[in-house]
This record gives structure tokens, sequence and C-alpha cells, in this order.
């Protein structure tokens, strides 16, 4: 920045000490003539004057001598504040807005895992607390470690646009011509965090915030595989999960690749949009449950004989509830801290973002609520639970987005959907998912990549632009078709490619390593056999519940 | 028969995403969506799993 560039103009001016006045404060003066812009220059910094040390030995009650021009970095002492510190502040400002906003978020990202521990564990019997327990915590690990291998590299190594600040050298896409257009299909730069100039400030950031959401699309399985899922199996398919299939979506979407330039290239709308993951995170994690449980079959007694299905009822309705509430906790940090930013672009939405998110999740529980309340005659708590969770998923993608109507039309939708879904996956399809993970983050997750076609109301600006095509998403109900064809497309291949990649992987898996558990340690109970040690081990365990006791479980 | 309903399942997706983006019209595509989709879903359900229900627990499959 060259002293006195004309660009930094006289509305400056008034941000000297104790004179600025309110933004709205009519003039004391009333000139008829147009205001005429000043450039500012480093003299006119040397007149901006801060508290003076006797006023700041006073304390600060009020709060108003502190963070003023005393507080600027300058970078030569002797030449004092100049413009070139003062514009650099700014900036180094807003990015460290951004870095603590990303960082918090993700913080509470990843107390989610806190959430889903407690109530997948809940659900589940108490003979298998332990392993249920130890998937959940372990599945932290286990991603972590694949993701920071080459997971992040592959998914968002080509990313360099993102608009947290700072991510410059993920610069590096690999991309094929299909029908004479580029579809980038992963990432190149970033492996180790250190290969390819990775080893950066922002791209840690980032780091940081990715993982955690890629976690919880790999904790997500371990719902719908629980009390039958071989331990060393879980390792196996977690650390493929991190490292391949979770990244290469994730990429496709978010990284730059093909879906999102489904826009640009073709003319769809803004091209695939998922703002926080209801696709790249639960539909992904759903899809790989779902081949999963698919794999390993049903718990032993889930079924009788003429393919009736029982139901097995988990042992802690209060594990369930409190965790469902660590996740709608958690899930301000998800969709809100998607901006990546909270200083500009567009990025003071996430009020809106949050409060669309509080009310999906609670037209969610309701719908889940009063469905089960009018087709059973009770409220059931673990569906309201699921249904809260269900609306939680659908509002991800579209939370950036939409307004509090469609958030509120999402969510209920979703809470309705996920019981269908449960009854259809269990009596229909005949998979055995103990905590429902196929319907709360499968089926909702799909609802929720299209309901951004149809709800988006063209009211966001992230910086003019999404998915390098300018303007704002905008859904079938506010005018543009083309936007919900792309999320069509997004739906197909979370189904077509990334179930069919995790299937074919799994099935490996399960010859190679053997992914389910043998009988007898399935009967017994799988925290001795697999772990070693019982979840509770001053309790005696004993099946009370009718369906169980006739099956033997 | 599982692997004809992963084979399924793929030419559902490319249906779904490579021959309807070669489409011109937005209704042709979203056609060729809601076709890929279904074929999709038949590789799934009606082929995949059908499989998997064949040697299920309670018919006497596994566990091992």
């Amino acid at each position: 920045m060259e002293e006195g560039d004309p660009s930094l103009v006289a509305f400056l001016a008034p941000a000297v000490w104790g004179q600025a006045p309110a933004p709205n404060a009519p003039s004391a003066a009333a000139p008829s003539a147009p205001a005429v812009a000043v450039p500012l220059t480093d003299q006119d910094l040397k007149k901006v004057a801060g508290p003076k040390p006797e006023e700041l030995a006073k304390g600060d009650p009020g709060g108003t001598l502190t963070g003023t021009v005393n507080d600027v970095v300058v970078s030569d002492s002797k030449k004092g504040l100049t413009l070139s510190d003062l514009v650099n502040q700014a900036g180094q400002n807003r990015v460290a807005i951004n870095f603590v906003w990303t960082l918090i978020t993700g913080y509470l990202v990843m107390f989610m895992q806190a959430g889903f521990a407690l109530v997948e564990t809940g659900l589940c019997r108490a003979k298998n607390a332990s392993h249920t327990m130890m998937m959940n915590f372990m599945v932290y690990g286990a991603g972590m470690l694949a993701y920071w291998v080459m997971g992040f590299a592959l998914q968002m190594g080509g990313s360099a646009g993102v608009g947290l600040g700072g991510v410059a050298p993920l610069s590096g896409e690999f991309t094929v011509n299909v029908l004479g257009k580029p579809w980038g299909l992963f990432g190149t730069h970033g492996f180790f965090l250190t290969q390819g100039g990775s080893y950066d400030v922002g791209i840690m950031v980032l780091f940081l915030f990715q993982m955690v959401f890629m976690d919880t699309a790999t904790t997500i399985v371990t719902g719908a595989a629980a009390e039958r899922w071989k331990f060393a199996a879980f390792i196996v398919s977690t650390l493929f999960l991190g490292a391949i299939t979770y990244p290469l979506y994730g990429n496709w979407a978010w990284g730059g690749g093909w879906l999102s330039q489904l826009g640009k290239n073709y003319g769809l709308g803004h091209g695939y949009c998922d703002f926080a993951g209801s696709g790249v995170v639960h539909a992904v994690g759903g899809m790989t449950a779902l081949a999963v449980a698919m794999i390993l079959g049903p718990r032993i007694g889930k079924y009788t004989r003429d393919g009736k299905a029982n139901a097995i009822p988990g042992h802690d309705i209060v594990l369930v509830l409190t965790g469902c509430f660590i996740l709608a906790f958690g899930w301000f940090g998800f969709n809100p801290g998607s901006t990546l930013a909270a200083s500009g672009n567009g990025a003071l939405r996430i009020g809106s973002i949050a409060v669309s998110t509080m009310l999906a999740g609670m037209t969610g529980s309701f719908a889940a609520m009063l469905y089960m309340w009018i087709r059973f005659g009770k409220p059931d708590a673990s569906m309201s639970g699921n249904g809260l969770l269900a609306g939680l998923v659908a509002i991800t993608a579209p939370s950036g987005f939409v307004n509090t109507v469609g958030a509120c039309i999402i969510g209920f939708t979703a809470g309705v959907l996920v019981c269908l879904s449960v009854e259809f996956v269990e009596k229909i399809l005949k998979v055995d998912d103990p905590v429902g993970a196929i319907s709360v983050h499968g089926a909702c997750g799909l609802w929720g990549v299209l309901s951004v076609g149809l709800f988006a109301d063209g009211t966001s600006n992230y910086g003019g632009s999404w998915n390098n095509v300018d303007g704002s998403v905008t859904g079938l109900f506010y005018g543009d078709p083309g936007q919900f064809v792309a999320q069509f497309m997004g739906v197909a291949t979370l189904v077509g490619v990334v179930f069919t990649l995790s299937y074919v992987f799994n099935t490996l898996v399960d010859v190679v390593v053997g992914q389910r558990v043998s009988a007898r340690s399935e009967l017994q109970g799988l925290d001795l056999p697999e772990m070693g040690a019982l979840g509770y081990p001053e309790f005696q365990l004993v099946t009370t519940h009718p369906s169980q006791a006739a099956a033997g479980v | 028969m599982k692997l004809a309903g992963v084979i399924v399942i793929i030419g559902g997706w490319l249906i779904a995403t490579v021959v309807a983006l070669q489409v011109a019209s937005l209704r042709g595509k979203l056609a060729l969506n809601v076709i890929g989709i279904a074929v999709v879903l038949y590789g799934l359900v009606g082929l995949l799993n059908r499989a998997h229900l064949k040697t299920a627990i309670w018919k006497g499959g596994r566990p091992h």
C-alpha cells in the first residue's frame, strides 16, 4: 500500500479516538454541497491520539479505553503508525476473526463425537456398551490419521478459493476431460500437511475444521453396524472411509471437483450446493452405513424365521436424549461454522444459519413425536431424538441458502421421513440398523441435498458468487430449476458411487479380515470377547424384554 | 447377483449424470436424473439387497 493511497478516503477520519460519531447521527452542519473524498496520509494518522497512560492506569471498567490506536501494531517504531500498518492490521483482523470463528466452531463439531457416542451406546444393549463406546472413541483417532496422511489432500488439495483466507498453496486438482469439460476428481496438495506448501497457518485451520466433519461421517457407520462388528474390521473400514471415500466426494462437492462445477460447465444453477454437508458428511456416512449393515447382516434375534422384525430396545434412553442435546449444540458449529468466516463475503449470515438450524431441529423432533404419537399412541422418546437429528441433518446442506419458513418445512419433512424410513429399512429392506443411522443420516441427508434445489431463496451473498457462478443460489420454488437438477445429480452420485465404493471395499474387508463377530461372541455381548472388559462390570445383565427373551438374546 | 447389483447401480449413476448432461433440455436432464436414480435403487434394493437376504441369518445363513 502506497502512502496517501487515494482509495483510502476520509471515512477513516472519524476514527480519531473519542470523536467517532454514531453511524446514523445527524450531522450538526447540513451542507448542501456533495462530500468530497479526501485522501488520508500517514501525517493524518499522527494526529490520532489514544488514551494517555495515566487514564489507562485508572482502569477501564467501561471498555472505552481498550482497543484503540495504541493497540495497532506498527512495523517500524521510528516511523510510527503508517497507512500500511493500518491496512495490514485490518486485513489481519479479518483473517483472525475468521480463523477464531472456524476453530471454535470446529471444536464444537469435535464435541459432537461425544453426542454420537452417547446416542449409539444408549440405543444398544448393555452387554455391548463398552464395544460401542470404544468404536465411537477410536473412530476419532483412526479417521484423523487417515485424513492427515492423505484424505485432506485428496479432498481440499485444489480448493485455494475458500473464503477463510491464507490457503493459497492448495492449488493442485487432478482433472480429466469428460464431455469436453474438465472434471476435477481429487486434490494433489497437502499430503501429511507438509507437501505442496501446505505447512501454512490457514491450511491448519481448514484441516481442523474439515477433519472433524470427516470424523462425523465415519462415526455414523458405527451406529448401523453396532452389536456385531468385529473391532479390527471397523478400524480398517474407518481408515478407508477417512482416506478415500469421504475425501473423494468431499472434493467433488467442496474441493472444486466436478459436482461443484456443474453450474460453471453445464449451466446447472450454481452447481451442486451442499453448504455444510447433508450430502458430503451425512449421506456419505449413511450410504456407507447401509453398505456395511447389508454386508454384516442383522443381529441374532432381530428377525424371526419368517422374517418378522423383533424390537431390540436400547439400554439407556437418558444417554440417548442427552447425546441428542449434545449433537444439537454441536450443530451450531457445524452449520454456521461452514461459512469458514465471520467477517466479509456475506459471512454475517451466520445468525440466520444458526436460527435455521435450531428451527429445523425443533420441527424435526415435533414431527417425529407427532407421527409416532398418532401412529402408535405414544410419543416415542428415541424417535423424537432421531427426529431432532433428522431435522438437523436435513437443514445442513440448505442452512446457508434458505429462510426460516423453508427451514421449518425442511425439518418437519425430515421428522416424518425418518419415521417412514426406519420402518422401510427394518421391514422392507430387512437391514438391521440398531440406531436408525441409515434413515437419520442417509435418507434425511439425501432429502437435505434435494431441499437446496427447492428452497434456496436467492438472498444469500457470499462474496457475489458460489462455485464460480455469479449471483445467489436459488432453488426451484424461487425460479431456478437448474439448481434442482444439479442437486439430483449429487443424490445420484451419493447412492450410485459412494455406496458402491463403500460396498466393494467393505466386501473385500469381509473376505480378508471378516466383518462379523462369531455368534458366540454376539450372544455373550461384545464387551468381553472384543474389548476384554465389561462396560458395566458390577451389573448383572438380565434380558427382560419379552421379544428378546423369546429370541434368546 | 451381487455383482449384477453393483453393475446396475453404476449404470444408473451413469444415466443420471453423464448421459443426462448430454441432453440439452432441462426437462430431459431431470427425466434422466429420475430414471437413473430409479435404476440405482433397483440395483440396490432389487438385486444387491435381495442377494444378501437369500443368505440371511434367520434363514440359516451367517454368522460364521
